[in-house]
């Protein structure tokens, strides 16, 4: 979105980028914030209802002005805003405690399963993708691309549950679920990087693909160089192209852990989403949205600039 | 005995089965330059890359290419690599786009040097530098330290020609060294071609659509087009007596060029004197 | 057209559209086609084996299968389908609105969909099935929400590269107005470039709608659906695997159909990709 102008310097490029995230993060804050108002049902009465009080009348009343319900949109949004960057997401509706508490307990367990997911998605998607690259046309090649074909096609979550069947019903190597060692984070992070292989190992093998037919391989092999050689300038090539992609697959993977964490009952923010939603625990859906909103344009920043950083074709300091 | 021979290359587009180029013939000889004329689309390109083996995947390549007692067409690929670059050295014509963008030229002249010859890092880098300064291009070690995007053409040629010089190949190949620059980088390369040819006396394949450098150059001459070849011959032979129509529209074309270019440099020059005699 | 010349000589194109049309068919047909109720629990027959009165066998409420199955293409495909299509229909609106008059309307617009594709549709999601509460209308107003900014920036780019063409220039001066020159003109050309991407898209929105319904979030019991089927068969899998067959199958033939059908528009459109298959070839 915000590209790289001809000749811009790139402290210029990394102040414009920084710029630019604040507008956005205020619209995000702001849809987050709307998208938490549509809810149908008062959260005054829920948190009423959830603590075991008859909502009358004055009751919901009076928590209305206790959740600070009865004040305009805007100044709401400010006080939920300033609150939030305080780290004060209010408390849950279900067991009254502070919202950091309950997200910062299950983080550490998404993040342990997403980075172990994301260390096999990014090896096993460059090792298929350069390697079907390699041997374009060939069976491997065919075989491979039928599978990375089946893996964007198959839902997680059926083949997490035959995961589970084979491995821990039927063979007992990996425990079904909870976490527990580190055995316990084998089934669920090679589930959750299935769909993502499936996604990167075609993004490489593509941009090798379209990197064979570049001039600069043309004249690589007039200079007479080793093909071995010639993989490696196509590889870094791909890889420089392919970078925001990669970079960006580390917010997604921390955000599709709902369903794996569902599946295998792994303690993290996913499964303490979906739990909130069921509870009507609006506190938490909220804390959820908001921080994996921010989370992606962060990461999204960094990993423009990052890969406009390495770019020596960009950033030119005459 | 000629250097490089090529007897009825043609080129055949499997996908549709259109013949891009038919029945080429023609021999270089050590030490000479054979210009390859013809118009956008006669061929010219596909028949340098055929001759090794650099033909787009689905083209399919047939005829004879002899050179040093081989047949470049169905020889083995490593002994092809190693006659690439070596032995039949290739200038590109589409130089911006020639080297990898993400490495600086040196490391990519280096790491050619490295494999190619017996060369070292740092005698490589030693060795391009003095080839740089040769093709004369200032400040060599700056050039080194430089992306292809931050060098001009002529420069990005002048690099591929240093290459060349130092490997003294027996055959360069150039195709359209000089369609993708202005005139005065035009004039810088033509100049280090011939510094070239005269320090290691290489023969050269000059492929052009600028039947005025061709006739600088070039000793023997092929003319073609549509993929056929239309004419071949010594480059007199050909440029005075034009045997083909075809040659015949080519040279006057470009003769009358010239003429109008001399006529109207005749005429400023005409009217210079005329107003500054007035100023007297 | 070209078009339906080259896709109707992709074998695998032809068959995908099959698959898909016959898929939709009987869908709409269940009440004609299904042997028996998918909703109606017989204990009695729970975990029968497959047999001609219940080919696919039942379920732990002795619910036919294959039933539940066929009346289950309704929400998972059929959905799946509307929500493309209004979000298509949103898109469309939007991006020739925004690319067809320009000023402060586009900026207006396009600002938005940068806050709106900023935010990871995930997330939005699971924000909008949250916020309203669990059901299966919730969840497809969640995808189309989460999707529509997507489309609305593409088919206005695919629109402000068509103004500029020549022939949409002599239409003004000739005076056509606004509808007449989008409706014969611009919308044409612009439906290819998306439909690949629709179609492919649909994939995307079959697996997350059985995939919330898997979780919960969107259809409810005893509704038939083969994502909260798959929950159902998660619950016994220890004691009758086999459950989690039939449904996970279903789910993967359809989105696979999609797929293909997606790839193969894309060949029949771009050329490029198909040269580049020859070569491979």
């Amino acid at each position: 979105m915000v590209d790289w102008k001809e000749g811009e310097t790139t402290r210029n490029y990394i102040l414009r980028r920084l710029l630019a995230i604040i507008p956005i993060l205020i619209g995000i804050s702001f849809l987050a914030f709307f998208l938490i108002s549509i809810s149908p049902s008062d959260p005054a009465e829920v948190a009423l209802r959830v603590g075991g009080i008859t909502p009358t009348h004055e009751a919901v009343e009076t928590m209305r002005s206790e959740l600070g319900l009865d004040k305009p949109f805007l100044v709401r949004y400010i006080n939920w805003l300033v609150d939030s960057f305080q780290g004060d997401f209010g408390n849950s509706y279900i067991n009254k405690r502070p919202v950091l508490n309950e997200m910062s307990k299950a983080l550490p367990a998404t993040i342990a399963l997403a980075v172990t997911a994301l260390i096999i998605t990014i090896v096993v998607s460059i090792a298929t993708g350069v390697l079907c690259a390699v041997h374009e046309g060939s069976i491997f090649d065919k075989i491979i691309r039928g599978f990375i074909f089946f893996g964007t096609a198959m839902p997680n979550f059926w083949v997490g549950l035959l995961f589970i069947w084979m491995f821990s019903v039927k063979f007992n190597i990996f425990p079904t679920s909870g976490m527990d060692g580190v055995k316990s984070v084998i089934l669920p992070a090679i589930t959750l990087s299935l769909t993502y292989i499936s996604t990167y190992a075609r993004l490489i093998r593509n941009n090798m693909i379209q990197n064979k037919h570049e001039n600069y391989v043309l004249y690589a092999r007039a200079r007479g160089l080793k093909e071995n050689t010639i993989h490696r300038h196509i590889f870094v090539n791909s890889l420089q192209s392919s970078l925001t992609a990669l970079g960006m697959s580390i917010p997604k993977l921390i955000a599709g852990t709902v369903i794996v964490e569902n599946i295998f009952a792994w303690p993290g923010i996913g499964r303490l989403c979906v739990t909130a939603i069921f509870n009507r625990d609006y506190p938490i859906i909220q804390a959820y949205v908001l921080l994996m909103a921010v989370l992606f344009v962060i990461c999204n920043l960094l990993v423009d600039i990052f890969s406009a950083v390495l770019d020596p074709r960009l950033g030119q300091e005459q | 005995m000629s250097l490089l021979s090529v007897s009825n290359l043609s080129v055949r587009d499997v996908r549709n089965d259109e013949v891009l180029v038919k029945n080429i013939d023609f021999e270089v000889e050590a030490h000479t330059c054979l210009g390859i004329v013809g118009e956008s689309g006669s061929g010219k390109s596909v028949v340098c890359k055929s001759l090794l083996g650099l033909a787009n995947p689905w083209l399919a390549v047939k005829g004879r290419v002899n050179f040093d007692g081989l047949n470049l067409l169905t020889a083995e690929s490593e002994i092809l690599r190693q006659i690439r670059g070596k032995r039949i050295c290739m200038i590109l014509q589409d130089v911006m786009t020639a080297f990898d963008p993400l490495y600086t030229i040196g490391e990519q002249l280096i790491e050619t040097l490295c494999e190619s010859t017996k060369h070292n890092k740092k005698s490589a880098e030693a060795a391009i530098i003095e080839a740089l300064d040769n093709m004369y291009i200032h400040d060599p070690a700056i050039v080194l330290k430089k992306y292809a995007h931050q060098l001009s053409g002529g420069m990005l040629q002048r690099c591929m020609l240093a290459l060349a010089f130092i490997l003294k190949p027996d055959i360069i190949i150039a195709d359209e060294p000089t369609t993708a620059l202005d005139f005065i980088n035009q004039r810088e390369v033509v100049e280090a071609f011939q510094r070239l040819r005269e320090h290691i006396g290489t023969a050269v394949i000059f492929i052009s659509h600028d039947i005025g450098i061709v006739q600088y150059l070039a000793q023997q001459v092929l003319v073609m087009r549509n993929g056929e070849q239309i004419e071949y011959g010594s480059a007199k032979q050909v440029f005075n007596n034009p045997q083909h129509e075809y040659t015949r529209h080519l040279v006057d074309a470009r003769i009358a060029l010239t003429k109008s270019f001399r006529e109207a440099m005749r005429k400023s020059f005409e009217e210079i004197h005329v107003r500054s005699k007035r100023c007297l | 057209m070209i078009f339906w010349k080259r896709l109707k000589s992709d074998k695998v194109a032809v068959i995908c559209i099959s698959v898909i049309i016959v898929v939709l068919l009987l869908g709409i047909f269940a009440p004609l086609v299904a042997p028996h109720n998918p909703i109606e629990p017989h204990i009695n027959v729970k975990f029968a084996n497959i047999s001609l009165d219940y080919p696919l066998g039942t379920d732990h409420l002795g619910r036919c299968v294959l039933s539940r199955l066929l009346y289950g293409i309704q929400t998972t495909v059929v959905l799946a389908l509307v929500t493309m299509g209004a979000t298509l229909l949103i898109g469309t609106l939007l991006g020739v609105i925004a690319g067809y008059f320009r000023g402060w309307i586009d900026e207006v617009i396009m600002r938005f969909c940068d806050v709106l594709l900023s935010f990871p549709s995930e997330v939005m999601i699971l924000a909008i099935v949250g916020m309203l509460g669990p059901s299966l209308t919730h969840v497809v107003i969640a995808n189309i929400a989460a999707k529509w900014a997507w489309y609305t920036r593409m088919i206005r780019s695919s629109v402000v590269q068509y103004m500029d063409k020549n022939y949409i220039r002599f239409s003004k001066v000739l005076g056509c107005n606004a509808s007449h020159i989008i409706r014969k003109h611009l919308l044409p050309n612009v439906v290819s470039d998306i439909i690949v991407l629709a179609t492919l898209d649909t994939g995307w929105v079959i697996l997350n709608i059985s995939g919330l319904s898997f979780l919960g979030l969107g259809v409810q019991a005893p509704t038939p659906e083969w994502g909260m089927m798959l929950n159902e068969a998660k619950n016994i899998m220890t004691t009758h695997p086999a459950q989690m067959l039939a449904p996970g199958l279903a789910i993967l033939i359809i989105v696979i159909a999609f797929n293909f059908l997606g790839d193969s528009l894309r060949d029949v459109l771009d050329p490029k990709y198909s040269q580049h298959r020859a070569v491979a070839k």
